[in-house]
């Protein structure tokens, strides 16, 4: 039984962004192990502190202070990962979240998370339990409304991600189409796309995809605060800090 | 004759789009009377905005996946 195994063409662009991160957290990581405290950063060192108190920051305000250390890598990562993948499409690549297979992994992570912050609440038995309430009729749209969020998270990545590639390679084929009729003589060579594209870009990459990233982990760090409940005593000191 | 109905077919599912550009105004104009009630608190608005902007979006992407689907699944089989 021969297996016949055909590579998708994102499967290249996935490898290489992986490698791409390692090999700069590699490098920032030296760096930041010669960095003196004491010194003024800057370059990757101050890239690297403003994302990090960017990230804590947000989940500090969000799911909770206790929260901070351990749950501000996964969403550093989410958070790298998706704007590179979503960023890589300018170079000419196809981006990773262009396949839903991506989008829906990295999905099944978060709703991993969310499941196992419920169970750490309430116990294995009241998860079980919560599932029947408030009566035994429930659980039907219970294990749905346990479910939606999976296909509602990765098909808004993905369906964000698709619509702009559509509608960017349509408009590719209109202009290529146009200067063939206006510049015959060019032979292929499409003088307007570029021109009407770059704006459009601006829009469909740019714009688009690091709202997409920030909804992205903004709903997994929302849906992880609803989870953990809210500590008895309200605490009154202000959260914001000067440097 | 198909390729005419697949076609209106695509039409109609994008018409979801109608009923979330409603949404999505509706979000702008309260946006824009809380930045005229309190000013200095506009950058906070602006992201919270930016935010339900964005979810409201995703059931016009919804539309426009199904469309798509009809376009290039259903339409590449005629």
């Amino acid at each position: 039984m021969a297996f016949n195994i055909t590579l998708q063409e994102h499967v290249p662009v996935i490898i290489g962004i992986t490698v791409a991160i390692c090999a700069f957290v590699l490098f920032a990581y030296r760096k930041l192990k010669s960095f003196n405290p004491l010194d003024e950063p800057k370059g990757i060192v101050l890239l690297c502190i403003m994302l990090v108190e960017w990230i804590d920051g947000m989940v500090a305000d969000i799911v909770s202070e206790d929260y901070v250390d351990r749950m501000g890598p996964f969403v550093g990562t989410l958070a790298v990962y998706i704007l590179l993948a979503n960023y890589v499409g300018l170079l000419g690549f196809q981006n990773p979240t262009l396949n839903l297979s991506v989008t829906l992994a990295i999905t099944l992570v978060a709703w991993v998370l969310f499941q196992a912050t419920d169970i750490r609440y309430k116990g294995f038995g009241g998860y079980v339990k919560s599932y029947f309430e408030p009566v035994f009729l429930f659980v039907i749209s219970n294990v749905f409304s346990v479910l939606a969020p999976l296909i509602s998270m990765s098909m808004r990545l993905f369906g964000n991600i698709l619509s702009g590639s559509i509608i960017m390679s349509l408009l590719y084929s209109a202009t290529g189409a146009l200067s063939a009729n206006i510049f015959p003589f060019l032979g292929g060579l499409d003088p307007i796309g570029p021109l009407i594209g770059s704006i459009l870009h601006l829009y469909f990459d740019l714009f688009s995809g690091f709202l997409q990233m920030y909804l992205y982990i903004m709903l997994v760090m929302v849906f992880t605060g609803t989870r953990v409940p809210e500590k008895a005593t309200p605490t009154v000191q202000p959260t914001t800090e000067g440097e | 004759m198909e390729i005419g109905l697949i076609a209106i077919a695509a039409g109609i599912a994008t018409l979801e789009g109608l009923f979330t550009s409603i949404g999505e105004g509706n979000v702008a104009a309260h946006a824009v009377d809380a930045i005229a009630k309190n000013p200095e608190s506009e950058g906070k608005i602006r992201t919270t905005m930016i935010l339900g902007c964005g979810l409201a979006e995703t059931c016009a992407i919804y539309g426009m996946l199904v469309s798509f689907l009809i376009i290039f699944v259903l339409g590449g089989r005629v």
